[in-house]
């Protein structure tokens, strides 16, 4: 019996988290559906196996008792107690090997500085673009240098102190994470947003939403990004769906 | 096919072994402190730094890399465990209506050819490895020779569709990963099974006790009754499993310092050494390990995520420890050589090619 009640338990912690719209937390969207089907299978089955035991004697008799086991147990027990966290400040941190923030990675230089605006001729772009994923993929496709300077855009995500990486403390950035399967290769994206009083009123980890115009600034001596300016920024509540998805 | 469940038993003993074992309930108790400490740090935080500053500060430090530790881990099993119940629900029912034996009597008589065409067969027997090597068992006492065999029990387990759509779903940033991963899994299975067919009188490898076993007959337990049990039992195999992988997936994410990713996982050539290593300890199954894969994808070079996805179905300490059944040792130390430089060869192709 031991066996079942670990897989049931798996089995009703995924139905829990679809019941409480958090499996986003932790997978693709895409997924959601199959994963709740197969738990619901899984379940069946399991119970199938409880009906056909009913006459036999419920002896709690569980398998060779097992550091894995009791790992399981752990993990189980961590799992229902615990209220879903998404990933936040701390894991961006973690995870900066791979972060895309303002635009340009790895050092990519706009190197282009013609005049001129980004709007027509990033060719496969739409405007307006609601994502930080969707600004980066654009500013990326541009080469113009501060081609999209001055357009308005509406942001969401959480703050995070970027801490000595910047010359300005007035700055925070406007973070989310990106996810292509689930949180675990969640890969960290965001934007500077200029604002002198931020640490007052917003701290880190806390959800806002930002309004405000672009502007490419140029950071120390190689590095240039978008940030946004003259910004409005109100408290939300943390979304729905806590990360960006991939289409 | 009768012995699956009592060989992946024994597969499950062996890991089991080689930890240190402790009692259930010593699993409970250590369950539930955790897990009051835990509610207790988070919901009652700020009660906590009243009372003792120090730790509380120290705890403010941590807390948030335990959550993100949880976040990771549990992310792994609930993307895994849809793919998991799939895969051993697919396996349970083979197990139920494809007899090998009709499977069997339609090889070609070509040894070459054959060797091809068993590679493949895991499209029509999704088992995961740990399933293969009584199945392999099952063919050979049926008359398959060595090199055949082998081919097969490489094979199999990579090339087989929850394998596949499971790495075509976790690697769907990077198509490429699949594609390398089938290729490479061919490559050297066939690459191993050549090697073998010129080796004289290749039953020299088998165990005695194997050979003996050869000449009793298998027969197939069908009942639903049965099939309920099957699923219940590589059902639990698998879990644990799952859980032991994504606890070692989401530290290594969490707590090994960024600075020392960047640099081993840079590199083209200690990333795929790492990635081999990682594989070969840790044992876990081809259905899940590529979600287990995803934690290094970011950080660790192509290659060696490759490598990894390649040798780890192939041979690990689990894997030896079944193998043993069948096998002699010197073959198998052979064999585990062979497979990981041919999994770094493809992973040095896939880097730098």
């Amino acid at each position: 019996m031991g066996k079942l009640a670990v897989i049931i338990a798996f089995s009703l912690y995924i139905l829990k988290l679809a019941a409480e719209g958090d499996l986003t937390v932790y997978i693709h969207p895409r997924y959601v559906a199959f994963t709740v089907t197969m738990a619901l299978v899984s379940l069946a089955i399991s119970l199938s196996i409880l009906i056909m035991n009913r006459r036999k004697h419920f002896a709690l008799r569980l398998t060779r008792p097992s550091i894995l086991t009791a790992l399981c147990l752990v993990v189980l027990v961590l799992a229902f107690v615990l209220p879903p966290r998404p990933l936040m400040s701390s894991a961006v941190e973690q995870k900066s090997n791979n972060a895309r923030v303002g635009g340009l990675s790895s050092g990519k230089l706009v190197t282009s500085s013609s005049a001129g605006t980004c709007r027509e001729e990033a060719a496969g772009i739409e405007l307006p673009l609601t994502t930080i994923d969707g600004w980066l993929t654009a500013f990326y496709a541009c080469d113009v240098d501060g081609g999209f300077n001055g357009h308005r855009i509406t942001l969401e995500g959480f703050v995070y102190d970027p801490r000595g990486q910047l010359v300005s403390d007035n700055i925070f950035q406007l973070s989310r994470f990106f996810v292509s399967c689930c949180a675990v290769d969640a890969s960290p994206i965001g934007l500077y947003v200029d604002e002198p009083n931020w640490r007052d009123e917003h701290p880190a980890d806390s959800w806002v939403r930002v309004e405000g115009a672009l502007e490419m600034r140029q950071f120390g001596a190689d590095k240039k990004m978008y940030v946004i300016k003259d910004a409005h920024i109100t408290p939300i509540p943390e979304p729905d769906d806590p990360y960006e998805y991939m289409r | 096919m009768k012995n699956l469940a009592l060989v992946c038993q024994e597969c499950q003993w062996f890991t089991i072994n080689l930890v240190k074992r402790a009692g259930l309930k010593w699993g409970i108790v250590i369950a539930t402190i955790v897990a009051v400490n835990v509610w207790l740090a988070t919901h009652q935080f700020e009660v906590m730094r009243f009372y003792n500053g120090g730790f509380g500060e120290a705890w403010a430090n941590i807390a948030p890399k335990l959550q993100d530790f949880l976040t990771l881990l549990l992310s792994v099993i609930v993307e895994a465990l849809p793919f998991i119940i799939l895969g051993v629900l697919v396996s349970v029912l083979v197990q139920r209506f494809v007899s090998t034996e009709k499977l069997f009597r339609y090889l070609p008589k070509n040894t070459h050819l054959r060797r091809i065409i068993l590679s493949f067969l895991g499209v029509f027997l999704p088992v995961c490895e740990c399933g293969n090597v009584p199945v392999a068992r099952g063919l050979m006492a049926k008359g398959l020779s060595v090199p055949e065999a082998v081919t097969f029990l490489l094979a199999a387990p990579v090339i087989n569709p929850i394998t596949i759509l499971a790495t075509w779903e976790a690697f769907s940033f990077d198509r490429s990963i699949t594609i390398w991963r089938v290729v490479g899994a061919f490559l050297v299975a066939q690459l191993i099974g050549l090697a073998l067919s010129y080796v004289k009188r290749p039953e020299r490898v088998l165990t005695d006790e194997f050979q003996a076993y050869c000449k009793e007959a298998t027969h197939t337990h069908r009942s639903w009754k049965y099939s309920a049990y099957l699923y219940r039992d590589e059902m639990w195999l698998m879990l644990r499993m799952l859980v032991l992988g994504a606890v070692i997936a989401a530290a290594t994410q969490v707590f090994i310092p960024r600075d020392i990713l960047a640099t081993v996982g840079g590199d083209p050539i200690l990333s795929i050494i790492a990635m081999l290593l990682l594989g070969f300890i840790i044992s876990i199954c081809s259905s899940m390990d590529a979600f287990f894969a995803l934690a290094y994808a970011k950080t660790f070079t192509s290659g060696s995520i490759v490598s990894f996805l390649v040798a780890g179905p192939m041979v690990d300490i689990k894997m030896l420890a079944l193998l043993k059944t069948t096998f002699r040792l010197p073959f198998l130390i052979i064999l585990t050589a062979a497979i990981l430089i041919g999994s770094f060869g493809v992973g040095l192709l896939v880097n730098y090619g």
